[in-house]
């Protein structure tokens, strides 16, 4: 735990987290400014509760998705690669600190880093919303949140950080995770109506496309990738990521 | 304390960075001396645990370093400064100290703080303690270096190069401080930098292309010297002759050179008493001599 609090407070004192912060923040709020005369005259309709409740789904989430899915993994691609870079690698191998626990530690940084960001910009969107539009389901909200969104930021900041740890410099961790986050979903493409093939997708087009409120499934004939198996997926995908950073940390103990 | 046998590294590429290394070091101060890419870098490294030794054994405080559990114990008794340390500029020296603190496994957060404060005061960067690194100049970093190998109370201290980029007086206070560290555990002080030996080590190897080439006491080097160092003063002309010049001082009445070898008639050399710093150009001097004879 305490490499993962020292790599939240250096993930927070770098400005790339606090930026996408407010890159979030601000789309959130934009869109809310945008719609606020359409949602204005929500009271003439009979489902208004609903109808902000999908509101605040599709205009929160795909713009914050979006961010982890593609922007954030960059801002985590450097984290072990990093340390080489400003030296202090050799210094972390003289300590008695497993390599195991090294990276757990900066993992659980990243999520815990990201995660706060993330809340922040719920709890944010979540009161403007309450504010200016009026009362809307709150649970569905969060669920979201919870289920998307923390899956979303476990498994795509833990596989940058993998994928990107066994990588000599900060160049080539960026150039993976180009591969990884920008070329991949181009070759998979971005369809919620594809196969196991299209849950490996980065951008989780499952869990995307289901709370951003994007495909109505009561009318969907095609099946819908669900939430479930895109987590599943991921987490697969995670595990691998792993075993390749384990490799690395074996091959890498003591250096050749 | 340290029994190193037939050690050797050869790194990629087939550079041989040492080569059949055997040293039994004691409790005290150990000093390693020799030129940039002698291999002290490479033996301290190994050592600490960060490089794996291409052959040969390493047995520190009877654990074997080249196996997994060796070197885990080895390092849970280490203070460990690499010749090269970068620090995380968005930290504050006290944080990274704490950082470092939770790597060596120092768990209670009241120890972590007593041991920070004073290994803080032993560098004297307390004032300076809550400041962003990246605020620190070269010799505060160095600093910062210095108390986190201090940390956890180290039966080992491995110091690579400690004294560079700071002032004299801080480098005097550091000898100094490494002098009492090493009354009550073992401490290896590398350096190209023959007065932080002469100063505060009673033992020493100096290493060169990967061989030991001396291993004694400063005094012993010192003894082997007497008698190959002189004065001679020209007008200007250096002297030649197979001498090696170690300084130069322009005097009134001409430039009084300070030679190493065996001057000819041709020059009123006087002997004089050598330095730990003579001798070790004289033995160098020696090697360079039986290598291309």
């Amino acid at each position: 735990m305490g490499i993962a609090r020292y790599e939240y407070r250096m993930h927070w004192r770098r400005r790339g987290l606090l930026v996408i912060t407010l890159a979030m923040l601000s789309i959130t709020l934009i869109a809310a400014f945008l719609t606020r005369h359409e949602m204005g005259n929500l009271e003439q309709i009979a489902h208004k509760r609903e109808v902000l409740t999908n509101s605040i789904l599709s205009l929160t989430f795909i713009p914050v998705a979006a961010v982890v899915g593609i922007i954030v993994p960059f801002i985590m691609a450097d984290s072990v690669p990093r340390d080489k870079k400003l030296g202090v690698r050799e210094l972390l191998d003289s300590t008695p600190v497993s390599p195991a626990t090294y990276l757990a530690g900066k993992v659980l940084g990243g999520w815990l880093s990201l995660s706060v960001s993330v809340a922040g910009v719920v709890i944010a969107t979540g009161l403007t919303w309450r504010l200016i539009f009026g009362p809307f389901d709150v649970l569905s909200h969060l669920e979201a949140w919870l289920v998307g969104g923390v899956s979303m930021i476990i498994i795509n900041v833990g596989l940058t950080i993998l994928l990107c740890a066994s990588q000599p410099d900060v160049r080539r961790a960026i150039l993976i995770t180009v591969i990884f986050f920008v070329l991949l979903p181009g070759v998979i493409g971005f369809n919620p109506r594809g196969n196991l093939w299209d849950s490996f997708n980065p951008i989780r087009p499952g869990i995307f496309f289901y709370y951003a409120n994007l495909v109505d499934t009561a009318q969907e004939t095609t099946p819908i990738l669900s939430v479930e198996m895109t987590i599943i997926t991921g987490l697969a995908q995670l595990g691998l990521a792993w075993l390749v950073a384990w490799n690395w940390i074996l091959r890498r103990t003591g250096h050749d | 304390m340290i029994e190193i046998h037939a050690l050797n590294k050869i790194y990629k590429g087939k550079v041989q960075a040492l080569c059949d290394v055997n040293l039994n070091i004691g409790t005290d101060m150990f000093g390693l001396l020799g030129a940039n890419g002698a291999g002290k870098t490479t033996l301290m490294r190994i050592i600490a645990g960060v490089l794996r030794p291409s052959s040969g054994s390493v047995r520190v405080f009877d654990h074997d370093i080249t196996s997994p559990k060796g070197k885990q114990a080895v390092k849970a008794s280490l203070g460990y400064l690499p010749q090269e340390l970068g620090l995380y500029p968005s930290l504050t020296a006290r944080e990274f100290l704490d950082y470092i603190a939770i790597l060596k496994g120092i768990a209670d957060k009241e120890v972590r703080s007593h041991q920070i404060t004073e290994v803080l005061e032993q560098v004297r960067l307390s004032d300076a303690a809550d400041q962003r690194l990246s605020t620190y100049s070269g010799g505060m970093k160095r600093r910062v270096g210095i108390a986190q190998a201090l940390l956890g109370n180290p039966r080992l201290l491995v110091v690579d190069e400690p004294t560079s980029g700071l002032d004299p007086e801080e480098r005097v206070r550091l000898r100094n401080l490494l002098s009492d560290m090493a009354k009550t555990r073992t401490v290896i002080l590398s350096t190209h930098i023959v007065e932080d030996i002469s100063q505060s080590c009673n033992d020493l190897a100096v290493l060169d292309h990967g061989r030991v080439l001396y291993r004694g006491s400063p005094r012993d080097l010192i003894a082997q010297a007497r008698g190959k160092v002189w004065h001679i003063m020209t007008q200007g002309e250096r002297p030649d002759h197979g001498l090696s010049v170690v300084s130069t001082l322009q005097m009134q009445n001409g430039v009084q050179y300070r030679v190493i070898g065996e001057p000819g008639s041709q020059y009123e050399a006087v002997p004089v008493e050598p330095s730990l710093e003579d001798s070790y150009m004289w033995l160098m001097r020696q090697t360079r001599v039986g290598a291309e004879a």
